[in-house]
């Protein structure tokens, strides 16, 4: 499959792009990171982020490739890697303190915001994850979701956005968001 | 929260706004706490569904089979080094395969037929493929009591595609069965003595006789409707691709499964021809090597 094509159907959605690439490119990250101190299982982790990364750039159109995915991809995977290599040589040798408190607020009001998501319709779920996540234009979002037109996913997705904030300003007072 | 509001956060968050837009937008929130507030919110939902469709595919991906590394890929020196020897590999094997199967001499003349049905989603209309299975056995040479000629256990699947006319009249055969045959005394067989089988009766129906799908198939079949006068395929991944017009001659695809891998041959108008891997639309290419045209025959009247 030649790159244009991959890109093309990840511009549409179509999963299956991401499991040709996951299958293709497997063995070369996972013995980049090998042959860097890495176990196979971070190996694993790095490419699925790093791949998961790549689509999400694509899948909006906002990626302009000026080299093979294969390159591409491989330098998003080594940044990664290198970038966890410090941290998990900075946490060797340094205190993680002062910010307990911080983070378990922040904790709990993701944890809201999780279970509100859950309480979603299968439909509202799939909208704001093609529409915040996926970066789908409205067009290829009314194609997947079989909407009538764009206007259609508008306001499909104002009403989801809205009912969602809805069930998170009753669990959690608005104010708490304010820090 | 306005619309215009929701709208602009949308955008920001999304990285749509330039980069006076954004800068701009950043300086409305010190004097704007409400789309600070729900700038904040947003984010965090943001956040929240990237985790849940991030292990959403991941779980995906972790579901997606690939070639175990424990034989060290560094030991190859490089990937593409590898992906060589992947290569010569499987064409040794498909080779070795093709000429094991097709150098077969003698096909054990009392196969078990086991009929099958799957459903395979077409574009305008699901058809159902009907599959034998013939189990290749040890045979003797003919003319030796020692001479063997040793023939791959593993299964020969051949898969017919039928059209919709045809599906309609299969609709009718409500149960298969394995036919009881009693082989004549072949020295019989100058005066027909041994033709006639009084206890030729149908066997009972059995509940291991209850059609089902079968495990070994691998092979998805993917046919398109293309108004054009050449027949394209792809093949890879496990799946066959088809493109064409084939409402007025069907086509059957025979697959031919050894131990060492598998071969893909399709039979359309009067034709065979080799299925071979590949990622990009190829012209059917037909088979002219009449050894092989005969014993693909054979496969596939033995069907029947």
């Amino acid at each position: 499959m030649k790159d244009s094509e991959i890109l093309d159907r990840i511009a549409k959605g179509d999963e299956s792009a991401l499991d040709y690439l996951y299958k293709k490119y497997y063995g070369m990250m996972i013995n980049m990171v090998r042959k860097n101190s890495g176990t196979e299982e971070e190996a694993k982790d790095v490419f699925q982020e790093g791949l998961l990364a790549f689509w999400q750039k694509a899948a909006s159109g906002k990626l302009v490739l000026t080299s093979r995915i294969s390159t591409y991809l491989y330098s998003i995977c080594q940044n990664h890697w290198r970038k966890e290599l410090e941290r998990k040589g900075k946490l060797s040798w340094e205190e993680v303190d002062g910010e307990d408190y911080q983070a378990h607020d922040s904790n709990e009001k993701y944890k809201i915001v999780i279970e509100c998501i859950g309480e979603l319709g299968d439909t509202c779920k799939k909208l704001l994850t093609y529409y915040y996540f996926d970066g789908l234009n409205m067009q290829v979002i009314a194609e997947k979701m079989n909407f009538a037109n764009t206007d259609t996913v508008k306001t499909k997705k104002y009403k989801c956005k809205k009912r969602l904030d809805s069930l998170i300003k009753t669990r959690y007072s608005s104010f708490d968001f304010f820090d | 929260m306005s619309t215009t509001n929701q709208q602009l956060i949308d955008n920001y968050l999304r990285n749509e706004l330039s980069t006076s837009e954004a800068a701009q937008f950043e300086s409305d929130l010190s004097s704007n706490p409400e789309l600070l507030e729900q700038l904040q919110m947003d984010k965090l939902i943001v956040e929240g569904i990237s985790d849940l469709r991030k292990a959403q595919l991941k779980s995906r991906l972790d579901a997606i089979q690939v070639a175990p590394l424990g034989f060290g890929l560094g030991q190859f020196g490089s990937v593409s080094a590898l992906q060589g020897v992947a290569v010569i590999a499987t064409l040794s094997i498909a080779s070795i395969s093709a000429w094991y199967f097709l150098g077969i001499k003698e096909l054990d003349s009392n196969p078990n037929l086991v009929s099958n049905s799957i459903n395979i989603d077409f574009p305008k209309v699901s058809i159902p493929i009907d599959i034998i299975t013939f189990p290749l056995v040890e045979v003797k040479a003919a003319n030796s009591d020692n001479d063997k000629v040793l023939v791959p256990t593993n299964p020969i699947k051949i898969e017919k595609v039928v059209t919709e006319e045809m599906v309609a009249a299969n609709d009718k055969v409500e149960k298969s069965f394995i036919p009881k045959v009693d082989l004549p005394n072949l020295q019989e067989l100058d005066d027909e003595a041994g033709l006639t089988i009084s206890d030729a009766e149908l066997p009972q129906m059995a509940p291991t006789d209850e059609i089902s799908r079968s495990e070994n198939v691998t092979v998805q079949i993917e046919a398109s409707f293309k108004k054009s006068e050449s027949i394209k395929y792809k093949y890879y991944d496990g799946k066959l691709y088809l493109y064409g017009d084939f409402k007025d001659v069907p086509y059957e695809i025979l697959e031919i499964n050894a131990k060492q891998g598998r071969k893909l041959y399709m039979y359309y108008g009067d034709r065979y021809y080799n299925l071979m891997l590949s990622d990009k639309a190829e012209n059917l290419v037909p088979i002219t090597n009449q050894t092989t045209i005969t014993e693909l025959d054979i496969v596939r009247n033995n069907k029947y």
